[in-house]
């Protein structure tokens, strides 16, 4: 009797049941925010994100999205290359091409008197912002096609004998709001001492082009988990890897709501230069344990959800390449050679591919960059 | 019943029968864009009726009307919101289910995007149903799994 009605009910289920390959391709399409929801449909689905057909299928649907939405045929959007060569000596070379075969150097301004230069965030509205790493009072904007460049006038921050005055700028980025340039920095005021550091002070302060002046803050933001840590601009937000009391965090900064938004790390005790942040698919992403031979990368499914974080790929200890520059370009990982070379690793299909050009030492950045020929002056008022 | 031969060669129409018995012409370039129809056909032979079990008069038409503006390059972002505008989620479905069978790649992948945007805001019920899985967590596993995952029930109406 018992067999009989479980019979029925198998029955009555299948009637409208669908196999699992004609319902991964819906499933895939879905937001992440979505499917951790639909987990709880059955045990089978919690596991969506471990099947590595459904991830397959996933990833591939990120991939085709992100090309609708920007343009991978846009002429006018290059990468930027920038390496230090010897001798306080930079190299900016402009790449473009299918596999950036095509190099353009280009010229750093005459003005530009920075010893050790780094670009903050991209250029992905056609402005630079240049500075100096050991001293971030040395910034300036630079639109390389109009040829401008904006010296940034100093902040709030005051100089005194008795406590160090630290200054990280976090963040730099465009309002499409306000139609305006930001940058974001941190300044403290510091004790060094034998045994622990005294902070006497501290504010955030929020730079306008538009304005040219700085405007104080007291938001109380994660600061740069480490100076040289990467940090990615993405849709009117800067995001930056922050660390509060040895817990590390995401922070991603609202430039138009000058609003920001924390999301937990993934994984625990995330040291110094282990995690990259870059912007994959359209998608704020990150490379884990960069400074080991296999690594992970993985992207935020919903921002301010520790849970949202989705690992899309495990890329394995690869022969020849020494470590990644921490930098995804169009599903494409940059690389440095063992012999000294920079290459790319396409995340889909594997292909590695080099890009004729010898990796710097140390200090080797990529930015979008995407041609603007508006002047600064326009945005001044 | 009798197939009709055209008089222009590049559109030799194919007779398509239906589950239910009824019969359709399509063009023999759109039928290639159905790989279940293009082996039956490679199988048995242009000539004959093509006898599709699975399919119904209902879907079919829709099917052929889609694939009939794919071959002449008309397909827009417009004609396909206007297609799907007024089906409901059950009619889309057997469409879905029905492209899968004729392993007609190019409305499989329209239908199962349009399927995602109509599923992304709907409850864990709804889905359930929608797909016909059966619920194998016991009351505490699924409220546990519920607690979890409540950042992602925010604004989702829990009711169908």
């Amino acid at each position: 009797m018992a067999s009989t009605s479980r019979n029925e009910k198998k029955v009555s289920g299948a009637n409208n049941y669908i196999p699992e390959s004609i319902v991964f391709p819906i499933l895939s399409k879905l937001p992440v925010k979505s499917l951790k929801r639909f987990s709880c449909v059955s045990k089978s689905w919690t596991h969506l994100f471990e099947n590595p057909v459904f991830i397959n299928m996933f990833r591939k649907n990120l991939v085709s999205k992100s090309h609708s939405l920007y343009n991978d045929d846009d002429d006018d959007v290059y990468f930027v290359l920038h390496q230090y060569v010897h001798s306080f000596r930079w190299d900016f070379y402009v790449l473009c091409g299918e596999k950036f075969e095509y190099k353009l150097k280009m010229d750093l301004p005459s003005s530009f008197h920075i010893r050790v230069i780094r670009i903050l965030g991209s250029a992905m509205n056609g402005v630079f912002c240049i500075y100096d790493c050991d001293n971030h009072t040395m910034a300036a904007l630079w639109n390389p096609a109009t040829e401008e460049v904006k010296v940034i006038p100093p902040g709030s921050a005051e100089f005194q004998g008795q406590f160090t005055t630290e200054i990280v700028l976090h963040g730099f980025g465009y309002d499409h709001v306000t139609d305006d340039y930001k940058l974001i920095q941190h300044v403290s005021y510091i004790t060094f001492n034998e045994s622990s550091d005294d902070i006497h002070g501290l504010f955030w302060e929020i730079y306008s082009l538009k304005s040219n002046s700085w405007k104080k803050f007291n938001f109380d933001i994660p600061v740069r988990g480490w100076i040289t840590g990467s940090d990615v601009y993405l849709n009117g937000e800067c995001h930056w890897w922050g660390k509060v009391n040895n817990e590390s965090y995401l922070v991603s900064f609202n430039l138009c709501k000058e609003a920001f938004l924390i999301t937990p790390s993934p994984i625990e005790n995330v040291q110094d230069g282990d995690v990259d942040l870059v912007v994959l698919y359209g998608h704020v992403a990150m490379i884990s344990n960069r400074n080991k031979t296999s690594f992970q990368i993985s992207i935020l499914g919903e921002f301010g959800v520790k849970e949202s974080w989705i690992k899309l790929f495990d890329v394995e200890p690869l022969s020849g390449i020494e470590q990644p520059i921490g930098t995804v370009m169009k599903g494409k990982i940059f690389f440095r050679k063992k012999d000294g070379e920079l290459a790319y690793i396409d995340l889909i299909t594997g292909l590695i591919q080099e890009i004729g050009i010898e990796g710097g030492k140390s200090w080797c950045q990529m930015v979008i960059y995407k041609k603007n020929l508006r002047r600064f002056g326009a945005i001044n008022m | 019943m009798a197939q009709e031969a055209s008089s222009s060669t590049s559109s030799k129409t194919i007779s398509l029968k239906t589950g239910d018995g009824e019969i359709f012409e399509i063009e023999a370039s759109a039928a290639k864009q159905m790989k279940t129809v293009q082996r039956l056909i490679d199988d048995l032979g242009d000539d004959i009726t093509i006898p599709l079990h699975n399919v119904f008069s209902k879907e079919l038409p829709k099917i052929i009307e889609y694939y009939k503006k794919d071959i002449t390059g008309e397909i827009t972002k417009d004609f396909e919101a206007e297609f799907v505008k007024d089906l409901n989620d059950d009619e889309v479905k057997v469409l879905f289910l029905a492209a899968n069978y004729l392993d007609a790649n190019k409305l499989f992948e329209f239908l199962s995007q349009n399927i995602a945007d109509r599923l992304e805001s709907k409850s864990v019920e709804y889905v359930r149903k929608y797909f016909g899985v059966e619920n194998d967590f016991t009351p505490e596993e699924e409220s546990k799994l519920r607690e979890e995952r409540a950042w992602s029930f925010r604004g989702i109406k829990e009711d169908e």
